[in-house]
């Protein structure tokens, strides 16, 4: 184009932008991305709470870095406006070339040597366990072999996390110098995918790590990874200073800003200190929220950025980790619950025109997904989580029977998929009718679960006394000597049921869609000791995404009116496909197959283990 | 009893680049102690990354309140007056907001009267933030 040519802004925006098959008037990415800024505008008026208000404003930060292309790599501004849009026309969403003119420049300029390809071919992995699943490998291939941004649908229990570390391994392996960020929009994914990583890591490599600020959780499966919290990392730093120069270092920390103890009574960090901790580590994990505590207009931009649970996680806040990061591999499951929203969010949404609500609320990340071309997505097939008939269920209901099952070996004991009913006639939960505030409790139902929890402890304490015996037998070679001295070989019920060992304890997730239902359980719960045998979570669905348990029951609460919350599959998805082995199912089983709706129906089709009068 | 009508206002200085301070102290206090070469610093402020470091001296450079010379550095002496003039309190002038606001000769010559010698540098590393103080009276 010379001079004297007349402008045309069209020029300006990717060839493959302007090829999108959108009709003139639906909106496309930067409309969507306007309303999240004026809902955000509006949650920032509105909120009176000083950090949830800052949290908003640095949202608002990275949303508008982003709608301006002051992102770190514009190929994501393109690739994502093109595929908000619609499907690549040419090859539709099963076009193998399809990463576009973004993924092309961005290879254009590595062969230009203007910066490193965050392309990897790898053809071995690193991880064991995919070389038996080679299918999920491929997929792992597909994401390491992409330029720019690829999506990794992860259903329940199929190894996102594994997926990650694998990912990660890879990059690592392949570009030693390689800053990564793992990122999420909860602390325990977060969590997750660092402990299972460092479990991998040499004790050099662990020195590259920090987890900011610190892990959520009390237990790890690699308890040496606690060290890679900011906080040691901070007070190996000032220690290892004190060594080198005392005097110097004394001086500094009485002259510098040394953070605030917080109201909980952990150790607030000073945001220099951790800006500068941030610089010196190459592999971060961090939530979404709080990855602007150590990003400055200094800092050094991450060369991959991975946000697990991205379909959980608010579109400002996975863009938030695409805004810092020049490759991002966005790992989630749209089948699984969209992102909530607490009443003061939900009641600026209502503020919002209808479309836009529905926007917003089911987030973006499901249609990115089916536009995206082959290329750039992948998703894992097979389930690790599950016994084969909640596993099938699952598959069956929110998959297209698409899922496969690796488990066929539960703990013997409780390996159910079925109803704990009880009669609902004359029993109203809610009691009230109309628009009056709902009571979501349901007593019967909250007695059901702790009478079940109490036979589980007795059958595992009779388990584990039979292992005791089976112990002793197996020194005979399997055979017991009884009274009379005569040789008695062990039944096969006692050699199973032998996973119930001394100190060995379930896991159990009492769920429930209704807070109010939960707050009731956890009350009821907190009075009674199970802990011998048990270590019970309770929580809603909503939280309990991203989390697991041996045992699951669920309370369905609602014995009348409508199932609004059970309807959506998404959560029944969730609710579900939280449990290992077993599933109770605890409520009116007469109630759930009268609302017709597929998954319930299926559901009340489960056998019914005991019914209350 | 008369009232004066003399404008006054507040004038504070701070640090241009508020993510730096941290950094400059840190190597000002360093420099002073000896450790005044590239491998000392590194060594002796592990707590800061390279880059900053490195970012943080290249802004005292420019200003010309970090000198170099046969690879050992020194901090120059105003580089203490500005320390203490951020970290003190406002400074209180019988003058309008109007007169000092972008006014760079009236700041150099304020800042000289304070006793720094190189007030132009200073000028890069400090931005002044003035405020009028209401008279009730």
């Amino acid at each position: 184009m010379t001079s004297k040519e007349p402008f045309d802004p069209s020029k300006l925006i990717s060839s493959d932008v302007s090829e999108s098959s959108d009709s003139p008037g639906s909106p496309d990415l930067i409309d969507h991305i306007d309303d999240w800024l004026e809902y955000l505008v509006k949650l920032v008026e509105t909120t009176d709470d000083f950090k949830t208000r800052k949290k908003y404003e640095r949202q608002i930060k990275y949303v508008v870095r982003f709608r301006c292309g002051a992102n770190c790599n514009v190929s994501h501004n393109t690739l994502l406006a093109k595929y908000y849009s619609g499907a690549d026309d040419k090859g539709g969403s099963s076009d193998g070339a399809g990463a576009g003119a973004g993924a092309r420049a961005s290879g254009e300029a590595a062969q230009l040597g203007l910066y490193d390809s965050m392309a990897i071919h790898a053809t071995t992995p690193v991880q064991s366990c995919y070389l038996e699943d080679t299918y999920a490998y491929s997929q792992i291939q597909k994401a390491l072999a992409c330029e720019n941004l690829f999506f990794l649908q992860g259903p329940p229990g199929t190894g996102k996390t594994t997926a990650i570390v694998e990912i990660i391994l890879q990059t690592l392996r392949s570009k030693p110098g390689a800053r990564i960020l793992i990122t999420s929009e909860t602390h325990v994914a977060v969590d997750n995918a660092l402990d299972r990583l460092t479990g991998h890591l040499s004790l050099t490599e662990m020195d590259l790590v920090m987890r900011y600020p610190r892990f959520s959780v009390a237990t790890l499966e690699n308890p040496g990874a606690f060290k890679v919290q900011a906080l040691h990392r901070a007070n190996a730093a000032w220690n290892q200073a004190m060594e080198v120069a005392p005097q110097l270092t004394e001086r500094l920390w009485q002259k510098l800003e040394r953070g605030r103890v917080k109201d909980d009574g952990s150790d607030e960090l000073p945001r220099w200190l951790v800006r500068n901790l941030a610089d010196s580590h190459q592999i971060i994990g961090v939530t979404c929220n709080q990855l602007d505590h150590f990003m400055d207009n200094d800092s050094d931009m991450f060369d991959l950025a991975i946000v697990d649970e991205c379909s959980k996680a608010t579109m400002p806040e996975w863009l938030m980790a695409l805004t810092v990061a020049r490759k991002c591999v966005l790992v989630g499951d749209h089948k699984q619950l969209p992102p909530t929203f607490c009443q003061e969010e939900s009641e600026a949404l209502s503020e919002l025109d209808e479309t836009q609500e529905k926007l917003i609320r089911d987030g973006v990340i499901e249609r990115i997904f089916d536009n995206f071309p082959k290329s750039m997505k992948g998703t894992l097939l097979k389930q690790y989580r599950m016994l084969p008939e909640i596993g099938l269920f699952i598959s069956r209901h929110f998959y297209g029977n698409g899922l496969d099952h690796s488990r066929t070996k539960g703990n013997g004991l409780f390996e159910h998929f079925a109803w704990l009913t009880y009669n609902s006639k004359n029993y109203y939960v809610p009691p009230e009718r109309g628009n009056e505030r709902k009571t979501l409790i349901n007593h019967r139902e909250i007695k059901i679960i702790v009478d079940h929890l109490g036979v589980m402890c007795e059958q595992i304490s009779e388990a584990k006394h039979a292992s005791v015996v089976g112990d002793r037998a197996d020194d005979f070679g399997g055979v017991m000597i009884n009274d009379y001295g005569e040789s008695i070989e062990l039944p096969k019920s006692e050699k199973r049921e032998r996973y119930f060992r001394e100190g060995k304890r379930l896991s159990v997730a009492v769920i429930t869609p209704y807070r109010a239902q939960c707050k009731e359980l956890r009350r009821t719960l907190d009075k009674l000791d199970f802990s011998a045998h048990l270590t019970i979570e309770v929580d809603t669905v909503d939280a309990f995404q991203g989390r697991q348990a041996d045992v699951v029951f669920f309370s369905f609460v609602r014995t009348t009116g409508p199932a609004k919350f059970y309807a959506d599959d998404r959560r029944m998805n969730v609710a579900i496909s939280r449990a290992r082995d077993c599933v109770y199912l605890v409520g009116s089983i007469d109630y759930i197959s009268s609302k017709r709706l597929p998954a319930l129906t299926a559901l009340a089709g489960r056998p019914v283990l005991s019914r209350a009068g | 009893m008369s009232t004066s009508n003399t404008a006054r206002v507040k004038l504070k200085f701070l640090w241009r680049s508020p993510h730096s301070k941290e950094c400059y102290i840190a190597l000002c206090d360093a420099v002073r102690l000896g450790y005044d070469t590239k491998e000392s610093l590194l060594a002796v402020l592990p707590q800061f990354s390279v880059n900053r470091l490195v970012m943080g001296l290249d802004n005292l450079l420019a200003a010309s309140m970090a000198h170099i010379n046969m690879g050992t550095l020194s901090i120059d002496p105003d580089m203490r007056i500005l320390e203490t003039i951020v970290a003190g309190q406002a400074l209180d002038l019988p003058l309008g907001s109007e007169e000092l606001v972008s006014n760079d000769p009236l700041l150099i010559k304020i800042l000289m009267a304070i006793g720094v010698q190189n007030p132009a540098g200073a000028l890069t590393l400090l931005k002044p933030k003035v405020e009028e103080v209401k008279d009730d009276i």
